[in-house]
């Protein structure tokens, strides 16, 4: 049976993102996609598969002392535009704003919470205890 | 459903540390291209919520 589109939508804006990421190597490159859910749009905006360690700088002391061999790595951020500008014009047609900020906001990844989801934590009953307040 | 929304924003274990600073950096960054690129699309309750 059938389930109406409404429902559908619902279903797929509430799944966390990173429910559907395995690890950052399996996220999607802006430039092959067509399609995809919302999760993968937005994963796909915010990819670290852009972001490179390849190219160097000279380093501060190499500068003064004039020599320019000593190199350190820097990260040069390669974004995608077009796939940003494409996104930020049409997200309206397939999703809220305030629903794309909700899924920013669940993309911002907070390691400081692995303490607090650990079920050998010894926190763990009190955060239990606190999700009984209204 | 306190845990529920733990797990929400929970990143994978297989995503390192130093990944999970560059996806940081690059939500940064579409935030404040969408901020200033298109702030027609923030009202009150938006902009209210990105201050949180």
């Amino acid at each position: 049976m059938l389930q109406p589109l409404n429902t559908l939508a619902l279903v797929e804006e509430d799944r966390p993102i990173w429910s559907e990421i395995a690890s950052v190597q399996d996220e999607p490159d802006a430039n092959e996609i067509s399609c995809g859910t919302l999760n993968a749009l937005v994963t796909a905006i915010t990819s670290v598969k852009t972001l490179s360690t390849k190219h160097t700088v000279p380093t501060k002391a190499s500068m003064k002392s004039g020599a320019g061999s000593s190199r350190a790595p820097v990260l040069l951020l390669l974004t995608d535009p077009a796939y940003e500008k494409a996104f930020l014009l049409t997200y309206q047609s397939f999703t809220t704003p305030f629903t794309l900020l909700e899924k920013f906001i669940q993309r911002y990844p907070l390691s400081s919470l692995s303490w607090l989801s650990s079920s050998s934590s010894s926190s763990l009953p009190l955060l239990l205890s606190l999700s009984k307040f209204p | 459903m306190w845990r529920a929304c733990l797990l929400t924003y929970e990143v994978p274990p297989s995503v390192s540390p130093e990944d999970a600073a560059k996806v940081r950096l690059r939500v940064g960054m579409v935030l404040r291209k969408w901020i200033q690129e298109q702030f027609n699309d923030f009202d009150s309750a938006l902009i209210a919520k990105v201050r949180e």
